[in-house]
């Protein structure tokens, strides 16, 4: 009888407490909020497609003139992608190929290599476009600097002939910004930095470039030494690169590494020697600087080079995958 | 010999009520069946009300109207309180029309900073009401254009969301196109967990097996024995119900089988039966 009684009365305290507190949240699974998941993509695959499409679908009626250029412009760029879209659109009206190699935008061809990881901000989307005339693949940068701002194109650089970029981690997963160079052969600063020591005119010596020597190096540092020979009479030439604040993005890459975008700055000064002496500006100068067709003094011309490094892991030299200039401004007397 | 190994039993058996622990009064027996019973039944009707509330479905809906300043939000402790979907209705009173975004709770914050809004905090079950607060001091922005939106949908009178876990805690924003105030909306959150239906079948049988085990029990110690005097030991139904673990005293003719308790309770020798003497 004893027995019994023990079994009733324990079975009864087992329903109590189950119904006590297990009826409560523990039982329904309430719990408290999880915390924030940093090893995935700030945006879904399906989120950054609805992105990249109205990015790039802007872009793409923002050169052809279709509808308002400008509230395209401003949907499609951001910084000196906006900057340098400005000015392709004014040099395109005299000179089409005037503004460089420019980027070539192909709305229904964006493919995204990279979505951003984690909550923080900036976030980079990276995306490859191909032209729909044939041509190389062109890379371009996708950045949101805060949660209200939205995604728009800040660099583009074309692919160099023979270049690749490894593979980035899934798009589900996203890739975090290298803000440190941490892992990488070098601080992605101190490259671009180098770079453009290396670049200006008279030659700088950068002593352990680096990184290796490449195509645009080698036509950029040709045209400057062409244009200092074809003034040396009536003019002198220097020609600078500086990094523009706040444009260096290092993407971390499966398996280590980064991509680097970046964006220099080149200023091309002509300085007249003899008083009485005059250069006559090409049609590029005069459509930004309208009316000065007679230079006597001094000349600059502000160029935009946006450059992709890929930058390895622990160490050995950057390679540079793509590069774009852009003639955004001129000014002269 | 074999008389004197008999009594032996016979002392042992009678030796076993003697244990003071084991006693238990018959009222005290009798309050704890009847409480377990009370117990059982009360569990089975909150099972079956539970199953008839919740449906096959497991389902719970808060629903509330909420007056609005600027924006309404609806937080992680209500979104992300379990893990299986949450959907979200909104309906303007005025049919006009309305934005939903969904993002993660740091960048919903962001985007709204100090914009006026209200916020469900929490929901209150069974009663289905939502708990609300008001923040904020700026106006509200145009939160449209923002990419942090997971999912976003812009509709004409009312708009759902299935807000699905995993993506960490998670704030839905409600809010009127281009910025405009937000008129007084109807809100209802709904969870649909089917576990929840199973659970309170579950509480419904053990309760009602419970509640039928302890009446057994009680019915058949009514009946089973006199009412017992207030504070007596009842040695007599003890006896008449506990299995005896020892063997019983046989019976003169050698068997310990089919002895009525009458037999064990008399040491008087039957007179007919012929006289076992020692050699």
């Amino acid at each position: 009888m004893n027995r019994r009684i023990a079994t009733i009365t324990a079975a009864a305290a087992v329903c109590l407490s189950l119904s006590g507190c297990g009826l409560g949240k523990a039982i329904a699974g309430v719990h408290e909020p999880p915390a924030p998941v940093t090893d995935i993509a700030s945006v879904t695959p399906a989120q950054a497609r609805g992105i990249v499409d109205r990015v790039f679908t802007a872009a793409g009626q923002s050169r052809t003139g279709a509808g308002d250029v400008k509230a395209a412009r401003a949907v499609a760029y951001s910084g000196n992608a906006l900057t340098a879209a400005v000015a392709d659109a004014r040099l395109a009206q005299v000179a089409p190929q005037v503004g460089g190699n420019s980027p070539a935008i192909a709305p229904e061809q964006p493919r995204i290599l990279a979505l951003p990881r984690g909550e923080g901000f900036p976030r980079v989307i990276v995306v490859q476009t191909v032209p729909d005339k044939g041509g190389l693949p062109v890379l371009h940068l996708v950045t949101s600097p805060d949660a209200r701002t939205p995604y728009r194109i800040a660099e583009s650089a074309t692919m160099l002939p023979g270049s690749s970029v490894r593979s980035f981690t899934s798009l589900a997963s996203g890739s975090r910004l290298v803000t440190d160079g941490k892992g990488l052969a070098m601080s992605p600063q101190s490259l671009l930095t180098d770079y453009a020591k290396g670049l200006s005119f008279p030659a700088a010596k950068v002593t352990n470039p680096p990184y290796t020597d490449d195509r645009f190096a080698t036509q950029v540092r040709a045209g400057a030494a062409q244009q200092a020979s074809d003034v040396s009479k009536y003019a002198s030439f220097t020609q600078t690169h500086t990094v523009q604040p706040g444009s260096v993005y290092a993407i971390a890459q499966n398996g280590g590494g980064a991509l680097v975008f970046a964006v220099l700055e080149r200023t091309d000064t002509f300085t007249i020697k003899k008083s009485g002496s005059s250069l006559t500006a090409p049609k590029q100068f005069t459509t930004l600087v309208p009316g000065k067709t007679k230079l006597t003094r001094k000349a600059t011309m502000r160029t935009l080079e946006m450059v992709v490094f890929a930058v390895p892991k622990g160490s050995g030299q950057a390679t540079l995958v793509g590069a774009t200039e852009h003639l955004v401004s001129a000014s002269g007397s | 010999m074999v008389d004197r190994i008999t009594g032996a039993w016979g002392l042992a058996t009678t030796t076993f009520p003697d244990t003071k622990d084991d006693i238990v009064t018959t009222a005290t027996r009798r309050a704890l069946g009847l409480s377990v019973a009370v117990v059982g039944a009360v569990l089975a009707i909150l099972g079956l009300w539970l199953c008839v509330t919740l449906g096959p479905s497991g389902g719970a809906t808060f629903g509330s109207r909420l007056t609005q300043t600027g924006a309404l939000t609806i937080e992680p402790k209500v979104l992300n309180a379990l893990d299986v979907p949450t959907e979200v209705t909104v309906a303007r009173k005025d049919g006009g029309p309305l934005w939903v975004g969904l993002a993660g709770a740091s960048d919903a914050a962001a985007v709204l900073r100090d914009a006026r809004r209200t916020t469900v905090k929490r929901v209150s079950w069974p009663s289905g009401s939502m708990t609300s607060a008001r923040s904020g001091s700026t106006a509200m922005p145009d939160v449209t254009t923002a990419d942090v939106w997971r999912v976003s949908q812009q509709e004409r009178g009312s708009a759902s969301v299935v807000v699905a876990q995993g993506q960490g805690p998670e704030t839905l924003v409600v809010a009127a196109p281009g910025g405009a105030p937000l008129p007084d909306v109807d809100v209802t959150v709904a969870w649909h967990h089917t576990t929840w239906f199973f659970l309170s079948l579950l509480l419904l049988l053990v309760g009602a097996l419970l509640a039928a085990g302890a009446g057994f029990f009680l019915w058949q110690d009514l009946t089973a024995a006199p009412a017992p005097q207030a504070g007596a030991t009842s040695r007599s139904s003890r006896h008449m119900h506990r299995p005896n673990l020892l063997p019983r005293r046989p019976r003169r003719g050698g068997t310990t089988d089919g002895a009525d308790p009458a037999d064990t309770t008399t040491d008087r020798p039957d007179p007919s039966a012929p006289e076992e003497v020692d050699a």
